[in-house]
């Protein structure tokens, strides 16, 4: 048996179904008609690194302490970017791995650095670049090198988009994906695997910058541009869609049976604006910066050197690594073109700041007293506090209505278990996701109308499954993305930890399937390696 | 990648095999023996090299993802 999973970062139903009914992506409606699909539903939040994660490991984010595309380093006000090491939890290919089944994993964010694993990885998103260390084991970079020349992970979506405009954004595009999927039919068609998945981003960046041009709903949709540019995204699917009938061909001639599913880690829709919820907390007396730090900014914006121009360049000259030499404190005194900067690059006074946000779905952090570093709020104020800021935000109006937003707010205990460790105090989540927040500070206005961005995130991703064992023209409802890794282990007749909080989706078998008949077990996974973390933990700090 | 040969007394070897066929975690000795060298020599987060840091978070704000 092989398992393969496409992944397609941000597909939404929203767009497929109508499509695939339609006649326009063929190989998808043909899936839809002979296998079981429906919505898939994401982690709260709806971002990228939490989903793909809680994927692999069949967990929610706050088992694995990952939240966002950053993570809060203990104990401290910074953030880091999302790793492998940021999570102590095996994946679908570590369980595969010791069950002795091969596992060959790429693009998926996140897996960066690559460990070691009984097959091969090519890491994706939050990866620093294709010149480090970006595959397992290390001997297929040089192959990469070879079988696909310039391979690339990522596209300056924005700035490409900012500088160059909308031609320049799909060339770019087209070039990375299908330098990806020039690897991937490699990948499949050359190694030998038993599990197989992948992650293409290209969809999640088309809807992030060209969902004005298709939704005629959108505030910023323009009838001309939505003629020239309407169809970009369709297009991009329908080259998808033949990749896929190629798979589908490939997986056929291996003479095996197989399982494909078909998923992505989040839907989309459009979005109206964000709130700029560090400037509002900023001017509710919440949060404190130190006064100089903005002169700074203002001088050097004064003098038109704007960050972006000079990281550009940079990237350009292909000189990147010559960048870091420049004194971090220098760098950082270079503002962002938009005169907007990140919690990171602004001096925060936090002595005296109560709450912050980082990330985006309105995270907000209280900075409390005897957790964090410099924390002013005592724990008999923290309810209080909170309440105080929700009733604020709810005081907010529809920037382009006036009317009352639908506000929905989460504590971490309402939607995570596990230890929940640096989860945000508080999440918004406005109007559905049709308003998001900014976390940059120095915008002038409490909303900012979206210009480039104008696609986010939803909570309905898609799911698709095809194969031995898969019912056929099924519609099925409730899968959520933690059911993946169960639904996979199971398929291959494995036993499912216990901590893993997806179930089994038994709804895409045949009654008479093998998986159907199959006793499902449940083992006690993972406090072997929790216990010796701990121990190592322990020692560590007696050490210091 | 490549592996080295390393000798460990008899006494400790029973005692992890003990473990490993106990658990569904490890599928051997050396996979037990390597999990707990790694954690032990795990970099903390904060040690991280500063210019990977650099370059991911300029990539996402290019990207428009920060």
């Amino acid at each position: 048996m092989k398992v393969l999973i496409i992944g397609l970062d941000g597909a939404t139903w929203d767009l497929l179904e109508p499509w695939a009914m339609e006649g326009k992506l063929p190989t998808i409606k043909w899936l839809m008609d002979n296998g079981a699909w429906g919505e898939l539903e994401s982690t709260f939040p709806p971002i990228t690194s939490p989903a793909w994660i809680s994927f692999a490991t069949g967990k929610n984010p706050g088992k694995l302490g990952i939240y966002d595309l950053m993570k809060k380093i203990d104990g401290s006000y910074e953030f880091t970017s999302v790793k492998s090491t940021s999570y102590d939890s095996d994946t679908i290919w570590d369980i595969l791995g010791k069950n002795n089944l091969t596992s060959g994993v790429v693009n998926i964010p996140g897996t960066y650095p690559p460990k070691p694993m009984k097959g091969f990885m090519v890491t994706g998103l939050l990866t620093p670049s294709t010149r480090d260390e970006y595959t397992y084991p290390p001997e297929l970079k040089m192959e990469i090198d070879k079988v696909v020349p310039g391979y690339e992970i990522y596209i300056l979506a924005e700035y490409l988009l900012k500088t160059y405009g909308i031609e320049k954004f799909l060339d770019e595009l087209y070039k990375v994906i299908e330098k990806q999927l020039k690897l991937i039919k490699y990948l499949i068609r050359n190694k030998y695997w038993d599990f197989f998945v992948f992650n293409l981003m290209g969809g999640d960046w088309m809807q992030h910058f060209l969902w004005k041009y298709i939704d005629k709903t959108h505030i910023l949709y323009d009838e001309n541009l939505g003629h020239i540019y309407g169809s970009e995204i369709l297009k991009y699917y329908q080259r998808i869609d033949t990749f896929i009938r190629d798979l589908l061909n490939l997986m056929k001639e291996k003479n095996e049976d197989f399982i494909i599913i078909l998923m992505s880690d989040h839907g989309f829709g459009k979005i109206n604006g964000k709130l700029n919820i560090n400037d509002w907390l900023l001017k509710k007396g919440y949060l404190k910066i130190k006064s100089e730090q903005n002169r700074a900014l203002d001088f050097l914006l004064r003098l038109g050197i704007s960050r972006e121009k000079v990281n550009y360049l940079i990237h350009l000259l292909k000189l990147d690594k010559f960048k870091t030499i420049l004194p971090k404190k220098i760098r950082k005194l270079v503002p962002k073109e938009e005169r907007y900067a990140t919690l990171d690059e602004i001096s925060i006074n936090w002595s005296e700041t109560k709450a912050y946000s980082f990330g985006c779905y309105g995270k907000i952090y209280i900075n409390l007293k005897g957790r964090d570093p410099q924390g002013c709020v005592k724990p008999e104020d923290y309810e209080s506090l909170l309440k105080d800021i929700i009733n604020g935000l709810k005081e907010l109006r529809d920037p382009h209505t006036g009317k009352k937003l639908k506000l929905r707010f989460f504590r971490p205990y309402e939607i995570y278990t596990g230890n929940m460790k640096n989860a945000p105090d508080l999440q918004v989540l406005i109007e559905n996701g049709l308003y998001d927040t900014d976390a940059r500070i120095g915008h002038s206005e409490l909303w900012s109308v979206p210009q480039y961005k104008c696609g986010e995130h939803r909570m309905n991703g898609i799911f698709l499954a095809y194969g031995k064992g898969i019912k056929k023209d099924e519609k099925i409802k409730g899968a959520k993305i933690y059911d993946i890794a169960p639904t996979v282990l199971h398929i291959f007749g494995l036993p499912i930890p216990k901590d893993m909080d997806g179930k089994v989706l038994d709804d895409i078998f045949e009654k008479d399937s093998e998986f159907i008949k199959r006793k499902k077990v449940y083992i006690e996974y993972g406090r072997e390696k929790e216990k010796i973390r701990t121990k190592i933990k322990n020692i560590k700090m007696k050490l210091q | 990648m490549a592996k080295v040969k390393i000798e460990i007394s008899e006494e400790i070897y029973r005692k992890i095999k003990d473990i490993v066929e106990k658990t569904e975690e490890f599928s051997s000795v050396e996979e037990y023996v390597e999990f707990v060298l790694e954690e032990v020599l795990k970099e903390d987060e904060e040690e991280i090299n500063e210019e990977g840091e650099e370059k991911i978070k300029d990539r996402l704000k290019d990207l428009g993802y920060l």
